[in-house]
């Protein structure tokens, strides 16, 4: 539990003007960062790694920390205006929050982003405080088969964001599947489908598929709605406000998402993405109105937002009490640690209590800052909806293809997102969902990994998935999710009900 | 599938391009079991290296991706007979309109062009060029709209993406641009122009 008297200590570590300066300027570069399509988080955290290194370490975690909190909100503001998400992250909030923008609301799926951000990342923060050191030791229990039953777990989501069809969800997923096995082999390093060029070793880039999946059908299908067109079209309107009341309503929502996405934040290796699709799981399978989703519904943007929020927090414990880093932003974190003289394990917190509480002070900081930009942000976002399709849709071709080939510096992610986005434009056309394609795409390597860790352990035994609580527990809820989803999917097509929705 | 084809617009001969038909679906269907049939007979025995000792294994390399083309190409088996047989219930169905999918087969040829025009030009001409296009097909006819988001557009980011964030921006291969292929930038552009052309304008001049 929390000591008071090193929070106390702490609080006076943080509270000088270098390090809520340091805070700030991270806060304001992770946002510009996560509304530049191609800049992810991770390249804001390495950009400004030497800066650091003349600063104290509280302050240079500050920064850190700034730019870490932010990049992941901010992702989603280009994913809801322009349905191109600014980073990984983000692809679930664009599922929701760009049917709002078209409907009109662009402003309250802003808001509700930010403050469903908000919410989780404050919750989640307080989680990873209070159960420190229970995360850790749980976190420790994970091996390889409990990771996988986890992923296994997780990729019942499929079925829950396929639409209308989950049999052409399915189908989707196999794709998302193939094209993440382009590239080396997880364990043994094999070329998979390289066809022996050398720029696809390095396998398919999560931005480049979900560039393509969502962006480029997107200008593909405005251009031809504006060539037929007659009149001005602009992207959307900023509508009305989030009111007290709505932002209330979906309480549930944010504990659910928030409580999944903490629990993939503190397993190593998993990071935003998947917690974003898995709050945006959670919320549909409780909502009372779950064939709104992937319409434009506020709590489909307050699952996936709270979802990917939640991961903040909680990879920071795995990081600072056993050396594990969460993810490559939290790799290069502790590697700011460890340039201070800090040493992220065991220890750490028995040496460093006030440091320890200080960084995570320093998360409740980064939010506060984090509430007072994107607020602004939100403020210039009226002007960016007035601008005519005509004129958006090309800017956002071209800054799509800048985006791409930044990331990695290579033509084959820029040739990879025009094909998959004609690929994407044809299921368009048939309404072959593209989330469960992204899923898999994400979640495919992962399971693949962690499956082949397993059998390599086990001597390819399967019984090592039947050897322990935890992996048992998520096998069953797998089962119980994918049963129950195909189910409620049944009834509800065969329902007068469904039947006078669709017609 | 829940598409309910009778639900289409039928006293009207075309649908949107976005509505999906029961003739489509047979295709989209065939198509996804060409794929899942040709991805485990054809690719992966030609594209998957599978070392010795794993041959036949769940951890061989090839494990993965069959267990995935076997469950694609019967799940759509599933979905072409599913389609199959609400194309012969579906009577005369509406169609999409042919000028439509003209427009979007120009679009994605604009795009396929642009990634084309990087290879052959580099980023920042391609861009250019495409983003006149672009806007062109978009329905933008102001000329001074479209050159000024030209001109601007590709030097900003040029500038950020090369000056400032240091990321190395694609030359072109072709060098058909002599001199100006190894540029990438409107700014240095310029320059080489005006210095190629002061001593060609000073000769004529003598």
């Amino acid at each position: 539990m929390i000591d008071w008297a090193v929070l106390g200590d702490s609080l006076s570590l943080i509270m000088t003007w270098q390090v809520l300066a340091a805070c700030f300027a991270g806060v304001v570069w992770g946002m510009f960062v996560g509304v530049t399509p191609g800049l992810t988080g991770i390249m804001a955290v390495v950009i400004a790694l030497p800066m650091t290194f003349f600063m104290e370490a509280e302050t240079s975690i500050a920064l850190l920390l700034g730019i870490y909190v932010t990049a992941i909100y901010g992702g989603s503001v280009t994913a809801i205006m322009i349905a191109t998400p600014g980073t990984p992250n983000a692809a679930a909030t664009l599922l929701d929050g760009y049917p709002l923008a078209q409907k009109g609301k662009t402003r309250q799926a802003l808001e509700m982003a930010l403050y469903a951000s908000l919410t989780a990342g404050i919750l989640s923060t307080v989680i990873a405080m209070t159960v420190f050191p229970v995360v850790a030791s749980i976190a420790l229990d994970f091996g390889a088969p409990e990771v996988f039953a986890v992923i296994v777990f997780s990729i019942t989501i499929i079925a829950g964001v396929s639409g209308d069809s989950i049999l052409k969800g399915l189908i989707a997923a196999c794709f998302g599947f193939l094209i993440a096995m382009i590239g080396q082999d997880p364990i043994h390093g094999s070329s998979r489908f390289t066809f022996g060029i050398p720029d696809f070793q390095a396998g398919m880039h999560i931005l480049t598929i979900l560039v393509g999946l969502f962006t480029i059908p997107e200008v593909i299908a405005r251009a031809v709605e504006a060539f037929k067109s007659k009149e001005k079209i602009t992207v959307g309107e900023m509508g009305p406000a989030l009111t007290f009341k709505q932002y209330l309503s979906y309480w549930p929502t944010y504990a659910r998402s928030t409580l999944g996405g903490s629990l993939l934040g503190a397993l190593p290796g998993l990071g935003g993405s998947p917690a974003a699709f898995l709050g945006y799981f959670l919320a549909k399978r409780f909502s009372k109105t779950p064939r709104e989703f992937g319409k434009g519904t506020l709590e489909g943007v307050a699952g996936a937002e709270a979802g990917n929020n939640a991961v903040c927090g909680p990879a920071l414990v795995p990081m600072m009490s056993l050396g594990i880093p969460g993810d490559t932003t939290t790799a290069v974190l502790m590697g700011a640690l460890v340039i201070h003289g800090l040493s992220p394990g065991p220890l750490l917190f028995d040496n460093e209590p006030v440091f320890v509480y200080g960084v995570f002070l320093l998360l409740f900081v980064s939010l506060i800052f984090l509430g007072i930009v994107g607020t602004g942000v939100i403020r210039v976002a009226k002007w960016v909806v007035r601008i005519p399709t005509s004129i958006m849709f090309p800017v956002v071709l071209i800054l799509a293809t800048y985006g791409t080939y930044a990331v990695r510096s290579t033509m084959v992610d820029v040739i990879a997102m025009v094909g998959v986005g004609i690929l994407g434009y044809l299921m368009r056309t048939q309404k072959i969902p593209a989330a469960p394609f992204a899923i898999a795409f994400i979640l495919g390597p992962l399971l693949e990994n962690e499956l082949r860790k397993s059998l390599i352990i086990s001597s390819g035994s399967l019984d090592i998935f039947f050897q322990s609580g935890i992996s048992i527990t998520f096998l069953i809820l797998a089962l119980v999710s994918a049963i129950l989803t195909v189910y409620l999917h049944w009834r509800l097509e065969g329902s007068d009900a469904a039947r006078m929705i669709r017609d | 599938m829940s598409r309910d084809v009778s639900s289409a617009n039928s006293t009207n001969s075309h649908v949107d391009i976005d509505t999906p038909t029961a003739r489509g679906d047979v295709v989209a269907a065939a198509l996804c079991l060409g794929c899942g049939l040709a991805g485990y007979f054809l690719v992966i025995p030609d594209a998957v290296y599978v070392p010795k000792s794993f041959i036949g294994t769940a951890n061989s390399p090839a494990f993965l991706p069959k267990v995935i083309c076997i469950m694609l190409s019967a799940l759509s088996a599933i979905y072409l007979v599913k389609s199959i047989a609400q194309f012969r219930g579906a009577g005369d169905e509406p169609r999409s309109r042919m000028v439509d999918w003209c427009l979007a087969g120009a679009m994605a040829a604009i795009c396929a062009g642009y990634v084309a025009g990087i290879l052959v030009f580099g980023l920042t001409f391609a861009s250019a060029v495409c983003v006149a296009g672009t806007l062109y097909f978009f329905g933008e006819r102001r000329l001074a709209v479209i050159a000024t988001i030209a001109v601007i557009l590709p030097s900003f980011l040029w500038y950020f993406f090369a000056k400032i964030a240091i990321i190395l921006l694609p030359t072109p291969v072709l060098n058909i641009l002599g001199p100006f292929s190894a540029l990438d930038g409107f700014g240095d552009a310029a320059r080489v122009l005006v210095a190629q052309s002061l001593p060609m304008a000073a000769g004529w001049a003598a």
